[in-house]
């Protein structure tokens, strides 16, 4: 598992070590480093980040002011260089609260303690090579990929459509991607499709199950070599 | 330090430039906290190489900020100012700086007189200025280290 991370920190040198630690931690990719809360938004805004590495006193918009402008907030580790934030952190139930400078041992916990959140929390599980497992009701519900027409992202969450029900799920769409077979293909940013369901085909949108789909012009090279066009 | 505050009384003024001499003949003798580098760096001398250097090069002008935030009484932004830059005393070895740091921070929370805050900025100032040596000899050492 590889968690998309991001770093906000106004201090260069806090930037600077995380970066270090995050680089050489194998199950970790820093796709942003961000000087203020702003510049973060705008990152969380475009891309699906599982992990913010978090500084919490920074000039205009705190790190607290910044999760709570977060529709969804994926895991968050806190960094600051003072312990007052504690009742905060447990608020906002962060995964982890460091204190800086921070030396590689506690960074390693920390990072075992999101790694194990983020399997706990997984709502979709992998099952065999033709079904997902979707967490529902507590349990877990075997949904075979034949049943599955398309997945949707709302924003807030995920919505799993078969042909009998609607699955809604609090997980990203690159998360199921990559348990989902090579029957499954996003077609757009909020869409990933069966293929085996398409019904109709235009220049850009497609249709499953009555569903009207836009394709996007990143996906759709993607799409035509993938369907068996006469 | 060249920058001891006009709007202190005359009398402030004549007792931090009297402390700052006696502290100039008795110096505190600061070492770097070894132990302090060895775990937040271990063998990765690359890393300390990259902290160090950073601290040198970007770190250390900021602290020269502080000189007219004090003199304007603009006391949040030195706290923050103070906060933000704390720890990066640790990460270069510099632990007691950062306790004397820490200590300036709570006194401004706590709205410490002016005077108190005054004396203290200017003993840690002091300290800073001796220790800079310290840091710029560990950077050479780690450098040569890196080199091999």
């Amino acid at each position: 598992m590889i968690l998309k991370c991001i770093i906000v920190d106004d201090e260069t040198m806090a930037r600077k070590a995380l970066q270090r630690l995050c680089d050489q931690h194998e199950s970790l990719e820093v796709v942003a480093i961000c000087e203020d809360a702003t510049q973060a938004l705008k990152i969380l805004a475009e891309q699906e980040i599982d992990l913010i590495w978090l500084d919490v006193e920074m000039p205009e918009l705190s790190g607290f002011d910044l999760l709570d402008r977060l529709p969804t907030i994926p895991q968050v580790i806190l960094t600051t260089g003072k312990t007052d934030y504690a009742f905060n952190a447990f608020q906002y139930q962060v995964t982890d609260y460091l204190k800086k400078p921070i030396a590689l041992p506690r960074f390693k916990l920390a990072v075992e303690k999101v790694l194990a959140a983020q399997k706990k929390n997984e709502q979709v599980r992998q099952g065999d090579n033709k079904a997902i497992y979707v967490k529902s009701d507590g349990r877990y519900v075997r949904v075979p990929y034949d049943s599955i027409m398309y997945i949707e992202n709302t924003g807030d969450y995920v919505k799993i459509l078969t042909n009998h029900q609607a699955f809604v799920v609090y997980t990203t769409m690159k998360s199921l991607e990559e348990k989902l077979g090579t029957q499954f293909l996003r077609v757009h940013r909020s869409y990933i499709i069966n293929l085996d369901k398409i019904v109709d085909i235009e220049e850009s949108n497609l249709v499953v199950a009555s569903k009207v789909i836009p394709i996007s012009r990143a996906n759709k090279a993607e799409l035509m070599s993938r369907l068996n066009l006469l | 330090m060249n920058n001891i505050d006009a709007s202190l009384t005359q009398r402030d003024q004549n007792e931090i430039a009297m402390q700052l001499r006696s502290r100039l003949v008795n110096t505190p003798i600061y070492s770097l906290d070894l132990d302090r580098l060895n775990e937040l760096y271990g063998d990765d001398t690359e890393y300390a190489v990259t902290m160090f250097e950073t601290f040198l090069e970007e770190v250390l002008p900021e602290f020269s900020d502080f000189d007219s935030l004090i003199q304007q009484h603009r006391w949040e932004e030195v706290r923050q100012l103070a906060h933000k830059l704390r720890p990066t005393l640790g990460m270069v070895g510099l632990t007691d700086l950062e306790t004397l740091l820490a200590q300036f921070e709570e006194l401004i929370i706590m709205k410490a007189e002016s005077q108190r805050i005054h004396r203290h900025w200017y003993l840690f100032q002091s300290d800073l200025q001796s220790c800079k040596p310290l840091v710029q000899t560990e950077w050479q050492r780690l450098l040569t280290i890196n080199k091999l």
